[in-house]
């Protein structure tokens, strides 16, 4: 219902909003009198009408194929990520091992994209974790992010039928300050000894003094970052780890839901999409830039230039 | 009824975050003013309410002696001694709380900022070990990158007989970063911007509703 919602919404921004971008195109491109004529301001940022034109399509996609994957009943395939599989794995290490897990949902505040992926897996890993009655172990940064994280977690154990089993106080706010929450989350896993590490959101320098000290305690660890920077640092100290889109791709994959793994199924063909246009792109661009007569081709370029 | 109103309230809020990214209507901006001043009203009373509470939970378990009191009278002294200066004279540099915070709030924070060095002599340890053909790749990549960062790379070279006047480590060093590296890394960046897309048009969808708890 809601997607419908979106798809229509869009849809119709796009119906009103295009003749209004063509009307100022074509009175910005009449002539310095024309535009010097026309002083009232836009209601539509018309510097963005490509990023809206390839939101539309984007959303489009998707819409399409979610569709087509519900209605055609049939999962379809995606590749096995090996950090998902070992979910399983690592929580039943540390139910064999009698000790908690640890989870780390990054250090952004709840209105970053990836603490919320982060919270996703939670909710998978704290059903885990509630079916095999472990301990599940979470500092915090933001209180928004702790009192998330509380109820994604008391409602997975509602679902595994042990609410009995909750215990709030595991999730629990630390320090707005980065490094004292890296201290704390350091003396825990020194301490405690976790026998699983989830670093899932959005890090940066504490992810390898994290990584580090859960891997010297004998951890089993699996981490998942949109952070291009820090993934170097998981790579090397971490069992596995969710690259980029697999991370966001991760709570779709673990619900086997198919209008999500149809999403998942619709991003592969936004990527398609996307290197078709850098291939065109570096095609058209060269024949512009060495054929003087083919400058004109240089609009592709111009087409995904964003103020 | 109990989720669906939840999933209304991301839909609106999302689209409304939306539709002021593209439009400059009045309305929406007005909207998502009265938003802003709403949360920064919720934050001042939060505050307060937080440091009551922080006071109160913290006195209640010094005043009865549970396990690891000195904690609580270690925080509860350390909130004193920082915020009764601030308020009374500021925390700029040269009052008591600048100087606290220069003193020792910065080397602290340093402090655990400098075990990243140890940490990461200790994975470029493990990760560079040669264990199989791409791991034997990436420790001869990581050589070359380290030494084309130092002067020592380009003198060593210099060194090597009829190839050491032309073949430069350091050059080596910006083609691996300038061409490969950043290639894969934009690979990374465009792939994760499409799944940060997919990700954000499921939550806007109520596909993903696990950040809430569940599917049901």
């Amino acid at each position: 219902m809601l997607q419908r919602l979106l798809v229509i919404a869009l849809l119709l921004s796009l119906v009103f909003l295009l003749p209004c971008q063509a009307g100022a195109a074509l009175i910005a491109s009449s002539g310095p009198s024309a535009a010097s004529a026309s002083s009232t301001p836009s209601w539509f940022a018309t510097a963005k009408v490509n990023m809206f034109v390839g939101l539309v399509l984007v959303v489009l996609v998707f819409w399409y194929v979610i569709t087509t994957t519900v209605r055609g009943g049939k999962e379809p395939y995606i590749r096995p990520l090996a950090g998902l599989q070992a979910v399983d794995e690592a929580v039943g290490r540390a139910t064999e091992m009698g000790k908690p897990v640890l989870f780390f949902a990054g250090i952004e505040d709840v209105d970053n994209v990836q603490t919320l992926a982060g919270l996703s897996v939670l909710s998978h890993v704290a059903r885990k974790t509630a079916e095999y009655d472990t301990p599940l172990v979470m500092p915090n940064r933001f209180a928004v992010v702790m009192s998330t994280a509380q109820e994604v977690v008391k409602e997975a154990h509602l679902k595994a039928g042990r609410p009995d089993t909750f215990k709030r106080e595991n999730i629990y706010y630390v320090s707005d300050e980065q490094f004292a929450l890296v201290a704390h989350t350091d003396g825990f896993m020194a301490r405690e000894k976790p026998a699983a590490n989830f670093y899932m959101g959005s890090f940066y320098a504490e992810s390898l003094i994290l990584a580090e000290t859960g891997h010297s305690v004998g951890a089993i660890q699996i981490a998942g970052t949109a952070n291009a920077h820090q993934l170097p640092f998981f790579v090397a100290a971490c069992d596995y780890t969710l690259i980029g889109e697999e991370f966001y791709a991760a709570s779709a994959y673990l619900s086997r839901d198919l209008q999500q793994l149809g999403s998942i199924k619709g991003q592969d063909i936004c990527k398609i999409l996307i290197m078709a246009s850098i291939l065109l792109g570096v095609v058209l661009e060269t024949l512009a830039t060495q054929v003087p007569a083919l400058s004109f081709l240089h609009f592709f370029s111009r087409l995904f230039h964003v103020s | 009824m109990k989720r669906q109103i939840p999933l209304l309230i991301v839909f609106l809020g999302g689209f409304m975050m939306l539709l002021d990214y593209f439009l400059h209507l009045g309305p929406i901006g007005e909207i998502r003013e009265i938003f802003a001043n709403w949360a920064r009203i919720a934050f001042t009373f939060a505050m307060y309410l937080g440091i009551f509470n922080l006071i109160m939970v913290n006195a209640k378990k010094v005043l009865t002696f549970t396990p690891g009191w000195g904690y609580n009278l270690i925080l509860l002294l350390s909130f004193l001694v920082t915020a009764v200066p601030g308020i009374l004279k500021g925390y700029q540099t040269g009052t008591l709380c600048g100087y606290m915070f220069d003193v020792f709030y910065t080397p602290l924070s340093a402090t655990m900022f400098g075990l990243l060095a140890f940490f990461i002599a200790s994975a470029a340890f493990r990760a560079f070990r040669a264990k199989n053909v791409e791991a034997a790749l990436l420790l001869v990549t990581a050589i070359i990158v380290m030494l084309g960062n130092i002067p020592l790379g380009d003198m060593m070279m210099s060194k090597i007989p009829a190839i050491g006047e032309w073949l430069k480590v350091s050059k080596i060093q910006n083609w691996i970063m300038v061409q490969p590296t950043a290639g894969a890394q934009r690979a990374i960046l465009i792939a994760a911007a499409v799944g940060a897309i997919s990700f954000s048009l499921r939550i806007l969808a109520g596909l993903d509703r696990s950040y809430f708890g569940g599917e049901e």
